[in-house]
């Protein structure tokens, strides 16, 4: 199981670096969408580790899927309005909120 | 005092409602100001307020408490001698100048302002000088100085604002060292309410304390606010602000400082040393000024200089405490009543015209004789009194004629201040100047009176012996016969001071590192980009594991 | 059931149908905001009530136990939270509710009511919970509603919002980390049965270093505070007063859930020092930062990263074991009466706002005859921030210093009586903007004087419960037994 766990960790690093460093919204989202996604894979690793197999991360990785649709959908309608707000300023606003 | 004879006869119910009647006059007055409809009554009501207070001191035996289990110890108010000596002065003159202020402040702008901060102000005073225990004294302090905050800048002018910024920023620094040092004794104590006395032992409490109520009594060192806050305030602020408020540093460190026990006897020649030098110094700053209130605000740290120096006789040498604590309490009867009466005059001389104007400046020359103890005037038995309890210490042999000296100085200031006072340029106002008139001459009138019935028959007799009185005379007769020859010899000094005194607080706008803000700005800035961000992440993450790997693997 | 339990389940289940109505009829929304609150804040006194008779209790909905079932756990310190939201939420609608809008109703107007409600839920549900992944659930709750309600205000406030959405959602991706971390190594969730099992272990280190950094990213503890000014400054003054004063105070709570309950054993030595010192800086930057700002709102959210810094300190003062019921019971008060105060000031400064047009500090001067009352409620709230008795802040600033005191923690001294001097300098600098010489052209509207008495109104209850802060202590002194 050490691979996934290996991956799971990659992934979250992966996703800190992306939030951080890309300007553009959408790769800020994607990159949150990466480390949601890398704790996920770790909950569903313990899950599959457990002896026996233990449903309860499940249940967890399945509210969490709900939890980041929502957060996803929050997101995307707050960068849309920002777009629309920097365009409507002349594009002097940075829209990436930095 | 007269303290024993006081209440005989009052019942015990009476005497407490009475006490809780002067608490809670000045929050009543507050309270209907507050409400639109009695607002307009209510402002009528800032002399009156300190009226139950008035009757306490006169009538309320020693022993009368009220108490509570307020938050979050137990609080208590209550009467005793101590109490007694600085209540009478505080309410005379928060009631006179009430009167006053009702006069003076008439037609002005944001009246209900200065009279929420007036009774706020009021309310803290009186409290603090009924508290018994350290809470309530330490909530009162903090009431009555935040409260005269508003008082100082109420003319809303740039100089105002400034002087208001400085006594500010010296209120909060002794407001965070009294804190700390009642922490400090909550710490230690053992029963349910913080004791004044307790904490003597301890060098650290005891630092705190001088200098949180330094701040206030504007102890050398400590005095930086006070010329420069009393003069911008209105006449009647200056008049409680220098009769009465300052007088809460003395009563607090007298408080704590508990002059039964010996444990601070290496406090007392600094004290006294501190005192001295303040005396003189006020003088010395206090001459070259132009206005005769920054004068009167000079000569009040150097008459507190007195005071400081009768708290150091009173720990140097335990058997002195009593008569050293006679002593000040003669003072501070003394000097709240004439300070007052002086700021009040500044103010009548301000408005009055023509003959009037003639009188008041002759009546002026009272409470200015008495501040230079004259023989005859409270200065005399304040100075009597004060030579009684230095001649009790070792010291007594310089400390003696160094007053008599100081007595010459302070009429050389008095001089100085009566010669300003005659050179305002008066704005006559015919609709306020007679509660203005009545209210100083009531003042004026209990100064004559009221501090020889009120102290003990030993000084009283004592500053009327031939002996007294001839060493009385010799100070002010050379202070006045300096004064006259100064006058004479450089008729212009006084226009154009030698020396300009820079007064903290009043220089022009300007930081001292410019650059320090505008360089804090932009880091916090940088703190703000993301990628930035992500770099605290990583070593705020980096500092937690490796705490928790230290600590626990 | 006793009351206790009652009040709980309407606590958690009355906002989210009123928020469910709300949305569907729009017009209902203050009616059915108003109606929760009043519904709410007598369930949050039954808790209370409950708390001070029987200390901490369960509360298993449903009869399902853990882990599959959602407990509750109830408490003092619980109850006290849920007494500040239901206080501050509730007179922040009630202004809201009073408040005539300046421009015509716009479509996100419609929104407002059932985010409000589903902040409010949310934020009950985030006091009552009692197992890591049903908390890390309310905390998104919270964070999705309170980035909602700032985006609402539409321009520059978006970008606030977006940044605030970020940080806030990589802190609850963190936390949930070290939460399926935690869950790997012991196999259990509830912080109760956490507390038995916890021993230390690389793994556990992790996971209490990567929970941390969660919630120190939303509770804005310096210097991860970078989203908190902007947020707070900008969004309309309920929501801020509402953010600023229990959202924040929400992500500490759940530090100090974590650090006194399940990882109290590693709490010793340098976690308590990294945390404390991680306040303490915040106590003095913020500060300063608040001195320099031009703009009140601005000065008032900084003062929010200053004055949690003061929560913080619970850590070390507590961790060092002189005098730790008074840290504890210090800490908590001040985060409470900081609560009501900064909500307090929010909405004031939002009245000031409405009747000059600007909140720029140096240009406030002049009459004041429309925000008078504001000015008062502004100044009582100062007091409680900077601590003179007798208000809230003071009796825990009292406590909390005794306890550093006793301690002979200089340090922590140092820096307590440090960011009280501050906090002067910058509310009194905010509290001058009045009394300045008026630079023209002074435009002065009145804005209805209910607003400013709701503001009065705070700003008493943190006087107020410095008058209480005996019956408030004995309140907050249980789970320090229980943990």
């Amino acid at each position: 199981m050490t691979p996934y766990l290996v991956l799971a960790a990659v992934l979250f690093v992966l996703g800190l670096h992306g939030l951080f460093v890309c300007r553009h919204p959408l790769r800020k989202i994607l990159a949150l969408n990466v480390l949601t996604t890398a704790v996920f894979l770790l909950l569903v690793t313990v899950a599959r580790l457990a002896e026996p197999l233990d449903p309860v991360p499940h249940a967890m990785v399945l509210t969490g899927i709900v939890v980041t649709v929502s957060t996803t959908a929050v997101a995307l309608a707050l960068a849309a309005r920002l777009a629309a707000f920097g365009r409507g300023t002349g594009g002097k606003r940075r829209t990436d909120g930095s | 005092m007269i303290d024993a004879s006081i209440g005989a006869t009052l019942p015990a119910s009476a005497a407490t409602a009475l006490l809780g009647g002067a608490l809670a006059a000045p929050w009543l007055a507050l309270a209907l100001l507050g409400v639109p409809i009695t607002r307009s009554w209510a402002m009528r009501l800032m002399p009156w307020a300190a009226l139950p207070a008035l009757l306490a001191a006169l009538l309320v035996p020693s022993g009368a408490v009220l108490s509570g289990s307020g938050p979050p110890t137990e609080v208590g108010f209550g009467m005793d001698p101590v109490a007694r000596a600085f209540l009478l002065p505080a309410a005379l003159l928060w009631g006179l100048a009430g009167w006053f202020a009702d006069r003076w402040i008439a037609g002005a702008e944001r009246r209900a302002l200065f009279a929420g901060f007036w009774l706020a102000a009021m309310a803290g005073n009186l409290g603090l000088i009924l508290a018994q225990d350290l809470l309530a004294f330490y909530t009162c302090f903090a009431l009555m100085t935040f409260a005269a905050y508003g008082l100082v800048i109420h003319e809303g002018t740039d100089r105002a604002l400034r002087a208001g910024r400085l006594y500010l920023a010296m209120m909060v620094v002794g407001e965070t060292c009294l804190f700390t040092a009642v922490a400090l004794a909550a710490v230690s104590a053992v029963g349910p309410r913080l004791e004044f006395a307790g904490m003597a032992g301890t060098p650290l409490a005891m630092a705190l304390f001088a200098a949180g109520f330094g701040m206030k009594l504007g102890v050398l060192g400590l005095h930086g606010w006070l010329p420069v806050a009393h003069p911008v305030a209105p006449v009647p602020a200056s008049a409680v602000l220098g009769g009465a408020m300052i007088k809460a540093g003395l009563l607090g460190w007298w408080r704590v400082a508990s002059p039964e026990s010996a444990e601070l006897t290496a406090w007392g020649l600094p004290l006294v040393g501190l005192g001295l030098a303040a005396a003189f110094y006020g003088i010395f700053m206090g001459l070259p000024e132009r206005d005769p209130k920054t004068v009167l605000a000079w000569s009040s740290i150097s008459q507190m200089g007195l005071a400081t120096l009768l708290a150091g006789v009173a720990v140097l040498e335990p058997r002195a405490g009593p008569v050293a604590w006679t002593g000040l309490a003669v003072l501070v009867l003394h000097h709240g009543l004439a300070k007052g009466a002086l700021f009040l005059g500044v103010g009548v001389m301000a408005t009055a015209g023509g003959s009037s104007r003639r009188l008041a400046w002759v009546i002026l020359w009272w409470p200015a004789l008495a501040l230079a103890g004259a023989p005859g005037t409270s200065g005399a038995l304040a100075k009597t009194a004060l030579d009684l309890a230095v001649a009790q210490t070792v010291h007594g042999s310089w400390i003696g004629p160094a007053l008599s000296l100081g007595a010459v100085a302070t009429t050389l200031l008095m001089a100085r201040f009566l010669y300003l006072a005659w050179t305002i340029q008066p704005d006559p106002r015919p609709e306020g100047e007679r509660g203005i008139w009545e209210a100083w001459g009531v003042l004026i009138v209990l100064l004559l009176g009221v501090p020889w019935f009120w102290s003990v028959e030993r000084i009283v007799a004592q500053a009327f012996s031939l002996d007294a009185i001839a060493a009385a005379l010799w100070p002010p007769a050379l202070g006045l016969l300096l004064a006259g020859v100064a006058w004479r010899l450089w008729p212009r000094l006084p226009r154009r001071p030698g020396w300009p005194a820079r007064v903290p607080g009043t220089r022009p706008r300007g930081r001292a590192f410019p650059a320090l803000p505008l360089a804090l700005s932009r880091l916090e800035q940088r703190l703000h980009r993301w990628p930035v961000v992500g770099r605290t992440v990583m070593i705020v993450t980096l500092l937690l594991v490796a705490a928790l790997w230290r600590a626990n693997a | 059931m006793n009351g206790g339990d009652i009040g709980a389940v309407i606590l958690a289940v009355l906002p989210l149908a009123a928020a469910i109505g709300a949305f569907v009829r729009p017009g209902a929304g203050p009616t059915l905001t108003l109606g929760t609150g009043l519904l709410t804040l007598g369930a949050a006194l039954a808790v209370a009530r409950q708390a001070l008779e029987t200390g901490s209790w369960r509360q298993e909905l449903g009869g399902w136990g853990a882990p599959l079932g959602i407990g509750w756990r109830l408490d003092g310190l619980s109850a006290c939270m849920l007494l500040l939201t239901a206080l501050v939420v509730g007179a922040a609608a009630v202004y809201r509710a009073a408040e005539k809008p300046e421009k015509p109703p716009s479509e996100a107007d419609r929104y407002f009511w059932p985010l409000w409600l589903f902040l409010w839920g949310g934020l009950n549900a985030l006091f009552l919970a009692a197992d890591l992944f049903n908390l890390y659930v309310t905390l998104e709750f919270v964070s999705l509603a309170a980035v909602g309600l700032i985006a609402l205000a539409g321009g520059p406030a978006l970008a606030a919002a977006w940044r605030y959405f970020l940080a806030t959602l990589l802190g609850s991706s963190i936390y949930l980390l070290g939460v399926a971390l935690l869950y790997g190594q012991y196999g259990v969730l509830d912080l109760e049965q956490m507390a038995g099992v916890l021993s230390s272990g690389p793994t556990t280190v992790l996971a209490a270093a990567l929970a941390t950094l969660g919630l120190l990213l939303k509770g804005a503890v310096f210097p991860l505070h970078f989203w908190l000014p902007a947020a707070h400054g900008r969004a309309p003054a309920t929501v801020s007063a509402v953010l600023s004063g229990v959202v924040v105070a929400g992500a500490f709570y759940l530090m100090v859930r974590l650090w006194f309950g399940p990882f109290a054993v590693l709490l010793d030595g340098g976690p308590a020092l990294v945390l404390g010192g991680l306040g303490a800086a915040a106590i003095l930057w913020g500060g300063t930062q608040a001195l320099l700002q031009r703009r009140l709102k601005m000065l008032i959210a900084y003062s929010t990263v200053s004055q949690l810094g003061y929560g913080m300190l619970v850590f070390p003062l507590v961790g060092s074991g002189v005098l730790a019921e008074r840290a504890w019971r210090g800490a908590l008060l001040l985060v409470l009466a900081h609560g009501l105060a900064k909500a307090a000031l929010f909405l004031a400064a939002g009245c000031i706002v409405r009747a000059r047009g600007h909140d720029r500090i140096g240009r406030l001067g002049g009459p004041q005859n429309g925000p008078a009352w504001a000015w008062l409620a502004f100044a009582l709230a100062s007091a409680s921030l900077i601590g003179l008795p007798p208000t809230g802040g003071f009796a825990g600033k009292w406590w909390l210093l005794q306890s550093a005191l006793a301690a002979q923690a200089w340090i922590w001294v140092a820096v307590i009586l440090s960011g009280t001097v501050l906090t002067a300098a910058y509310l009194f600098r905010a509290l001058a903007g009045p009394l300045t010489p008026a630079v023209p052209p002074v435009a002065v509207s009145r804005p209805p004087t209910a607003l400013a008495m709701i503001a009065l109104a705070l700003a008493l209850g943190a006087w107020a419960l410095g008058l209480l802060s005996a019956p408030f202590g004995r309140l907050l002194a249980y789970p320090l037994g229980g943990a």
